[in-house]
């Protein structure tokens, strides 16, 4: 699990100007992926994690729409402040990432083949017969069946696991050396859902792919990451191996969200719920942006932001109680 | 190539693309469109020539004869070849304008919509001044101040309807910026003219085609009208509008003078317009035939 570190995201910010004033989506995050290494990202709607993926990939809206500081360092080259030509030369080539809906993911009016080719045009400059050849490959690496007949469908007549396998092809085609999997297998029914973290575990092991996946389900992390980082209201509450945060949660929300999800060996006639509601991100808390929502809050929860501490191997928490 | 995995063959898919078309409408454009590319071979007599003897003469289904199946006008001209030779006017106008001002607009629809910010906000304040203007008097003033003529009446019209399309195709292009696979493009490094030139505008030309049509209509009508007014297409050549212009001096003596013109102006802009109404129908994509 150990190496060096592919990827650090350093107090990233983004906001968002909106009519009814400036909405924080993410808050100071700070995140490291390292090489070969499955860091999944968990949270409920809105806590910042697709805007975060966004942010890494630079294909958030231009200011002032939205206005993003912070440090991306990928490969230690901060890709904030790279230009456009630069992002375009290392986005795809080098982090690549899939999104969440696979029927809007491919462009209706063009032959899935002619996607997935674009990529190989761009960064390796391919033609002709080669780059048929590596389009087919592609898709062949994704487990697409019958490949030669995928390239020439149009993306209306592929089910959206294949379709999902095409946006895979494009993702993984240059052979990246990152990959953010954005709720990637949310929309797919569990057995192509196993089938494609599959997928995405088989790169890792055998081309050493990094990934960054993004998620609410905890079913994800356990079959695929190594380290998780729960976000909620925009921040990183807790970050730790899988293992450790899943037998021994320690921030409140953590232990509420592992609550939350139906087990098989205990008999719940009902889940638990988390009181309340996210906080308003146009308005954040002074303090622990989860306090509200807390039943052992304290004083300190309303009046300081919480910071990170580490207490174990690899696990750190932000939160004032597991502090003190 | 491999062919592409279709579940339908290709005479089945094209009878079901003809299903449900508008069979009148389409007749009456193939009659408008054989009258524009055959011209002077489809006239029964020179449209210039007179025969005051033959004045104000009824068409045939009204007592007149088949000699001149539509009639004569004030100075004995056959009212059919007269039509037959305007076509040809309107139609130089309609693929101008839609040419031009078309394709400029949409063009300009796609950057707008596309780039945002500054641009677009001074592409679209311009297309609002525009389209605030009212659309007769604006082409009134551009051909009165450049003189009549189709090239001038062609440019007047290009000013006014390029708003439209820009307008259409931007909204277009702001829904479809927003999706997926354009998100996805970018995060595989297309740069923004490739995006704009090989996602954005494939996805914007069914809309395009049936704006077209749809528009078709109304260059004729605002052509006729304008040379109704006298600021078209300059006599001698036969132009609708003109001839519904100089024809109503005769609705008590031959009321089919003015009538020919103005009906054949009616049922061109209908048909087009119903069978823009039946293209938008047909061109959704997901009526193009699906996994099944």
């Amino acid at each position: 699990m150990a190496g060096d570190e592919i990827l650090r995201v350093e107090d990233l910010h983004v906001t968002f100007s909106g009519r009814g004033g400036d909405v924080h989506a993410v808050n100071g995050v700070n995140l490291t992926v390292r090489r070969g290494e499955i860091l999944g990202i968990v949270g409920e709607s809105g806590s910042g994690k697709s805007v975060t993926s966004a942010a890494i990939m630079g294909v958030l809206p231009p200011a002032p729409a939205c206005r993003v500081h912070g440090k991306v360092l990928f490969e230690g080259v901060d890709l904030l402040s790279s230009s456009e030509r630069a992002m375009q030369s290392i986005r795809g080539r080098q982090i690549s990432m899939i999104l969440q809906d696979p029927l809007s993911a491919l462009n209706p009016v063009m032959k899935t083949g002619d996607q997935i080719a674009e990529v190989f045009r761009i960064h390796h400059g391919l033609s002709g017969r080669s780059l048929m050849d590596a389009v087919i490959n592609a898709l062949k690496r994704v487990r697409f069946p019958s490949p030669e007949r995928g390239a020439a469908s149009w993306p209306h007549q592929l089910s959206g696991g294949m379709r999902q396998r095409v946006v895979g092809a494009i993702a993984l085609g240059c052979e990246p050396d990152l990959l953010i999997a954005d709720e990637a297998t949310t929309a797919l029914d569990s057995t192509i859902q196993l089938q494609y973290l599959d997928l995405i575990k088989e790169r890792q092991r055998i081309d050493g792919l990094s990934v960054v996946v993004i998620t609410h389900d905890f079913g994800v992390v356990a079959r695929i990451c190594d380290r998780v980082a729960v976000m909620y209201a925009g921040k990183v509450v807790e970050e730790a191996p899988v293992e450790t945060l899943f037998s021994g949660p320690r921030h409140p929300y953590t232990k509420a969200l592992l609550n939350a999800v139906p087990k098989l060996n205990t008999d719940l006639s009902r889940l638990e719920a988390i009181e309340g509601v996210p906080p308003r991100l146009w308005s954040p808390p002074v303090g622990c942006s989860f306090a509200p929502r807390c039943a052992g809050s304290v004083v300190e929860c309303t009046t300081r932001p919480p910071v990170p501490v580490a207490i174990g191997d690899h696990h750190s928490v932000a939160c004032w109680r597991v502090a003190s | 190539m491999i062919p592409a995995t279709v579940a339908t063959s290709a005479p089945k898919r094209r009878a079901r693309m003809l299903a449900g078309a508008p069979i009148i409408s389409l007749s009456i454009i193939a009659i408008f469109l054989a009258m524009v590319v055959l011209g002077q071979a489809m006239t029964l007599h020179a449209p210039n020539q007179i025969n005051l003897a033959l004045k104000l003469h009824p068409p045939a289904l009204l007592g007149g004869s088949w000699e001149y199946p539509l009639g004569t006008d004030w100075l004995g001209r056959d009212l059919y070849s007269r039509i037959v030779v305007g076509a040809r006017a309107s139609f130089v106008v309609v693929v101008g304008v839609l040419l031009v001002g078309g394709l400029g607009g949409a063009a300009l629809g796609v950057i707008s919509g596309y780039v945002g910010g500054t641009t677009d906000a001074l592409i679209m304040r311009c297309a609002d001044a525009t389209l605030a203007f009212p659309i007769i008097l604006l082409a009134v003033l551009i051909t009165v101040t450049m003189g009549p003529g189709t090239a001038n009446l062609i440019i007047a019209l290009c000013l006014v309807l390029w708003a439209r399309f820009a307008r259409i195709v931007r909204g277009q292009v702001l829904v479809i910026r927003e999706q997926n696979f354009v998100v996805l493009a970018r995060s595989s490094g297309v740069s923004g003219v490739t995006i704009m030139l090989r996602h954005v505008v494939p996805n914007v030309v069914n809309t395009l085609i049936v704006v077209m049509t749809l528009q078709i209509g109304w260059i004729i009508i605002v052509e006729a009208s304008l040379s109704f007014l006298g600021a078209g297409i300059p006599p001698p050549t036969p132009a609708w509008g003109s001839m519904a212009a100089r024809g109503r001096d005769f609705l008590t003596t031959g009321w089919w003078v003015p009538a020919v013109p103005c009906l054949s102006i009616a049922l061109v802009c209908l048909s087009f317009n119903i069978v823009g109404d039946w293209l938008r129908d047909r061109l959704d994509p997901s009526l193009r035939g699906g996994p099944d």
